[in-house]
């Protein structure tokens, strides 16, 4: 299987990739157009700052890209908020797959949310063979309510989206690749889909 | 919930402890830091504090490749420092495989530099490392206590969303309990911020009181290397 882990340069896009190879997957860390329009999955991992990433998605033309993409595409964390309309993080103008607006989190509740948290609500081909009330582990300050879309809420100060799913796109806001034999699971569902 | 955070203290790649943070007096507890990370991790353990003495030290990152060792072999929430001076430090740490970054040094000598971190790599993705004594702020290694009070150096960094991790040099490694005045008075001057306690934790009911006074999270060194903590004691504050 041929994976294509999208580089945007702000962070850590290697967690992901060492999951994977965990896994006995082999992927590629790449901003090649080519490389990820010809991967069976697609994965946008979780780090960095809303603005930059998207500065660096748009720089390199692969925020067109991954909205026409068809093969199935996981977005974590960040890259799960890329996925949206608008982010409140430095008021940026998002890939807009989902007409949904990222928040920061406000009071109560202290940011940003690093730990574990219970997933209500799953549903779908992601979730098989993850029993209800799981536990993720979550790093973020910024969040996606509750819509249409939403495959699992999680609560933290409020109700949130820690998963949605359109077509063939995904969004997780936990970190599949640092939530133990739970987190592996969804990351061997994604890969089987 | 307060986050269980299991310090690995690294000098030449072992695994050691030092007294109150002087080089002189370090014991080593393990020449192989990768498994120790794994054996935290069987037991439920998410997250782990490395730091590269090395390069707090020298100013400049030594022990990376064990950085990627382990953050290759396990899923552990890595948080990484010791020697981070530069944007291509930076890139280095994360391409390492660090989840987060622990800034000191460039946080204290270099605001606008680490103002401009939080804004491309996101404050969720940086803790905010300050070493007290007597509430003065210490650099170099600890080596140095300037004049600057902790409570006034936060001011500029209390926008929400920033992780503080605070050690108070004078409990360090000396397992004579934490500073739970200091940390108090962090909670209640700072009620936006998350603090992680750092330094004397000494046995289990310390984590349980550091946690009803509102640490987010606390650094366990010591106490659990010379057993007074069991990792089976922390095991109500894992999943």
């Amino acid at each position: 299987m041929n994976v294509a882990i999208i580089n945007y340069n702000a962070g850590n896009t290697r967690s992901v990739f060492f999951a994977l190879e965990r896994l006995g997957i082999h992927s590629c860390i790449t901003d090649d157009m080519k490389e990820i329009r010809s991967a069976d999955k697609v994965i946008l991992p979780g780090v960095g700052e809303a603005g930059s990433a998207m500065a660096y998605l748009k720089e390199k033309g692969l925020d067109i890209l991954i909205k026409d993409l068809e093969q199935p595409v996981l977005g974590i964390c960040l890259g799960m908020q890329l996925m949206c309309r608008y982010s409140e993080e430095g008021k940026t103008d998002c890939l807009n797959i989902f007409d949904l607006d990222v928040i920061k989190f406000t009071q109560p509740g202290k940011v940003p949310q690093i730990g574990w948290n219970t997933l209500y609500n799953m549903k779908g081909p992601l979730f098989a063979g993850i029993p209800e009330h799981s536990f993720m582990y979550f790093v973020h300050s910024y969040y996606i309510g509750i819509s249409g879309d939403t495959i699992s809420e999680t609560q933290y100060a409020t109700l949130f989206s820690s998963a949605f799913k359109k077509d063939n796109f995904y969004g997780v806001q936990f970190h599949p690749e640092k939530s133990g034999k739970s987190g592996e699971q969804i990351i061997k569902n994604f890969l089987t889909l | 919930m307060i986050e269980i955070i299991p310090a690995i203290d690294l000098i030449g790649g072992d695994c050691v402890r030092l007294v109150k943070g002087d080089y002189e007096q370090k014991t080593v507890y393990s020449k192989d830091p990768v498994e120790v990370a794994k054996v935290f991790q069987d037991t439920g353990i998410r997250r782990l504090h490395l730091v590269d003495l090395d390069g707090a030290k020298t100013g400049k990152i030594i022990n990376l490749s064990i950085l990627e060792s382990i953050a290759s072999q396990t899923s552990l929430m890595i948080d990484f420092g010791g020697g981070i001076t530069s944007d291509e430090d930076m890139n280095a740490v994360y391409n390492a495989g660090a989840d987060i970054a622990t800034i000191g040094s460039v946080a204290i000598k270099e605001p606008e530099k680490f103002l401009e971190w939080i804004a491309k790599y996101s404050s969720a993705r940086m803790l905010l490392a300050a070493d007290v004594k007597n509430d003065l702020l210490a650099i170099a290694g600890w080596q140095e206590i300037t004049s600057r009070n902790i409570f006034d150096y936060l001011q500029q960094y209390s926008q929400p969303g920033l992780q503080l991790f605070c050690t108070d040099i004078h409990k360090d490694g000396r397992l004579a309990g934490p500073s739970f005045d200091l940390y108090e008075r962090l909670v209640i001057s700072f009620p936006e911020m998350k603090i992680i306690a750092s330094g004397g934790v000494t046995d289990i009911e310390d984590i349980a009181k550091l946690e009803k006074i509102g640490c987010s999270g606390v650094i366990i060194g010591k106490a659990l290397y010379e057993g007074r903590i069991t990792l089976k004691q922390l095991k109500p504050y894992l999943h």
